[in-house]
């Protein structure tokens, strides 16, 4: 394989490093956006920007100009904000409420963009315009014009992002707080609008639109199930942006058929789905892990105590606490219809707490039976198990046919400042229920 | 029976004691064309902890808004120790109701109590070190020294309340406002933020509570005030919670004024429509 041309290694340079800083800023600015629950708002300006770029070409091709970057970039601009503003008259005029007044605005002016980009084609400087590029983009054909613009425009965004982080964070959080205090939140929220604006702009004439309303939003959420903290989840935003970007880029470098804007967009959704999943902040594994280790102690809880109350001690009248722990075998028959387990799943259970030695097979391997440690742990869990159905029918006025099975679902999560609270409660000073 | 049988502790028209903390003046606010407060006239003494005490749609929230310059009047003024709030906002603390905000928010409980010290940061530097130990020593001082680092969805609806009550306390103001502070927390909370009421209002300062529990009032307030879209009666708790007042703030039938007002929404809805 012969090496690529110098001139190729150039443009791919220059794209990798056009759309990380699009996507560091766009992840930034989509972060604030988002936890200021205006998520759907980036996608009615992007589509809102539509229009003004295509007035824009007409007004400047028929005073006789070529394709001006800045012209474009500020009809674009303009109508973004108009069609912000658009979304807020519909919300205070009429009954409806945010997503239909968004879904209106976005449509209208997508609608609006597009006719008018059919105008631009039929213009005789119109073909070579490339304006169809704002809708999907031409990421692997960038000038260097594009990554001086959004070079200005991330810089501005990211500059604003780290001036104002306290201050938007107390605006998205509790904006009456805000207001309160002294703080100017009519211009803190406008200048979060000109961030969204910036990348959208810049990141419309260098990615097109599919890209930016993907990297606005997704690297946000996705940092969101990452982090509990602003700070990091901002900084996040602004990495996942940035490597989705990147990513695409090079992607597209060594799949040249491939469109690298939507790479970028699948790098993006890719990173969204694995935080999701792992996100040590929401990940759904973690949840689900914890649930299942809930489960598994309320299993094995259950096993002990029904242990405890089917057997005796072996001397008879227990009279030290010690003899109190040595207990009569069970049979595994009766411990079956004691709750409905499965003859497997009991095997299995009794095998994991035979490792823990706190239960014991007898000879004849039909009867288990508790071991010291397991008595101590099985008449703890017994005297929770009392204490709380107590609490429940003394002080909660629940029926007490409904108390066992009340008291089953919350004992295995009370912590052992909360027992003690019901020992006081219940005016006991120490001392086992069933003792 | 007369039209408005109001007889206020505090005149309309009469001077203002210079004593007061919050003094409110002629106020009347409406929403949508609805009137909320009709012609307030209040001083609310320094140095004492008062009550906003009236039934649910009274205006309590909507006076403390009105106090906070967050609602736009119709008419009147507020003045904040004898000058407008503008000018007077670093001497007022705000409480707002717990439900005001999103508790999701990926935020911890002592970043949200730092909130409380933005006034004195200032603008474009961030939180600094000292600042975080000043949270978290208040934090202790509401019983949460340990849940300092939790991320505030993950604590109870009293320990949220806490958060609030401490981010208050950051603000080192004079005047506290607090819109239902007491609403559905636990007992422990309760006394907690009894407890720290009862230190501010012995260092001085002034506390200023909506309250929507009447049979409680009277064991937490020392000056109270009667709502119910105009002020029914204002003044010492002991001579303000009469059964009387009581029965005109929460007697359930509608009268002239609050006709008047239905009558005037409805003909502002049939303009918009």
């Amino acid at each position: 394989m012969e090496p690529p041309p110098p001139m190729m290694d150039w443009t791919l340079r220059t794209v990798l490093l056009t759309v990380s800083l699009l996507g560091a800023a766009a992840g930034a600015a989509g972060a604030f956006v988002l936890l200021r629950r205006r998520a759907l708002l980036g996608d009615v300006m992007s589509h809102a920007a539509l229009p003004g770029v295509a007035i824009a070409f007409i007004v400047t091709a028929s005073l006789g100009l070529t394709r001006s970057l800045p012209a474009l970039a500020l009809g674009a601009a303009l109508t973004a904000l108009a069609g912000a503003w658009c979304v807020s008259w519909i919300r205070r005029q009429t009954r409806l409420r945010d997503d239909a007044a968004m879904g209106i605005v976005l449509g209208c002016f997508y609608g609006l963009g597009v006719a008018l980009l059919g105008i631009v084609q039929s213009l005789p400087t119109g073909q070579q315009a490339g304006l169809t590029h704002l809708l999907l983009g031409h990421v692997a054909s960038m000038t260097s014009s594009d990554l001086w613009s959004v070079l200005a425009g991330a810089s501005v965004v990211l500059i604003l992002t780290l001036a104002l982080f306290k201050e938007w964070r107390l605006l998205c959080f509790d904006e009456p707080f805000a207001q309160a205090i002294g703080r100017p939140t009519r211009r803190l929220d406008a200048m979060l609008m000109v961030a969204l604006g910036l990348v959208i702009v810049v990141g419309m004439q260098a990615a097109g639109l599919l890209v930016v309303v993907a990297l606005l939003i997704t690297p946000a959420a996705a940092a969101r199930a990452c982090t509990v903290r602003t700070g990091s989840m901002v900084a996040i935003a602004s990495a996942i942006g940035a490597l989705s970007g990147a990513g695409g880029a090079l992607l597209s470098a060594s799949a040249p058929d491939l469109p690298a804007g939507a790479l970028c967009v699948l790098v993006a959704c890719a990173a969204f789905l694995v935080a999701l999943v792992v996100g040590p902040a929401e990940g759904v594994l973690w949840r689900a892990l914890r649930r299942w280790r809930l489960e598994a102690r309320v299993r094995r809880e259950h096993l002990l105590r029904a242990m405890w109350e089917l057997s005796s001690p072996c001397e008879r009248p227990a009279t030290t606490p010690a003899a109190l722990l040595r207990r009569t075998p069970v049979a595994l028959a009766t411990l079956l219809q004691r709750r409905s387990w499965s003859g497997p799943r009991l095997r299995a259970l009794i095998g994991r707490e035979a490792r823990r030695g706190y239960i014991q097979w007898t000879a004849t391997r039909d009867a288990v039976t508790l071991t010291e440690a397991g008595s101590a742990q099985a008449r703890s869990l017994e005297r929770i198990h009392r204490l709380w159905e107590e609490y429940l029918t003394r002080r909660a006025d629940i029926a007490p046919t409904h108390v066992d099975r009340d008291a089953d679902i919350i004992e295995h999560v009370l912590g052992p400042e909360l027992v003690q609270q019901l020992e006081r409660d219940l005016d006991r000073r120490g001392g086992g229920a069933t003792a | 029976m007369p039209l408005i049988h109001a007889t206020p502790a505090t005149l309309p028209g009469a001077e203002h004691s210079s004593d007061a903390a919050i003094c409110i003046h002629d106020l009347t606010v409406a929403y949508d064309g609805r009137p909320v407060l009709w012609d307030i006239d209040l001083d609310f003494p320094t140095g004492s902890v008062c009550g906003i005490v009236g039934p649910n749609g009274a205006g309590k929230s909507t006076l403390l808004k009105a106090i906070l310059g967050q609602v736009a009047t119709t008419s009147g003024r507020v003045l904040v120790h004898g000058a407008s709030f503008d000018t007077q906002r670093r001497m007022v603390a705000y409480v707002p109701q717990r439900e005001s905000v999103d508790w999701e928010f990926p935020v911890r409980a002592v970043d949200v109590v730092a909130m409380g010290a933005y006034p004195r940061i200032g603008w474009f530097r961030g939180v600094s070190r000292a600042v975080i130990d000043e949270a978290r020593a208040v934090l202790d001082r509401v019983g949460m020294a340990d849940l300092a680092m939790r991320q505030i969805g993950r604590l109870s609806g009293g320990q949220q309340q806490r958060v609030f009550l401490a981010r208050a306390l950051m603000q080192r103001a004079q005047v506290y406002l607090l819109d239902e502070p007491l609403a559905s927390v636990d007992a422990s909370t309760e006394q907690v933020i009894l407890g720290v009421l009862a230190e501010l209002k012995r260092e001085g300062r002034t506390i200023i509570a909506v309250h929507h529990d009447l049979a409680t009032a009277s064991q937490n307030f020392d000056w109270c005030v009667l709502l119910n879209m105009r002020v029914i009666a204002a003044g010492a708790t002991a001579h303000t919670l009469t059964e009387e007042n009581v029965a005109r703030t929460y007697g359930g039938r509608l009268t002239i004024l609050s006709e008047a007002a239905e009558a005037l929404r409805q003909a502002a809805s049939r303009g918009v429509a």
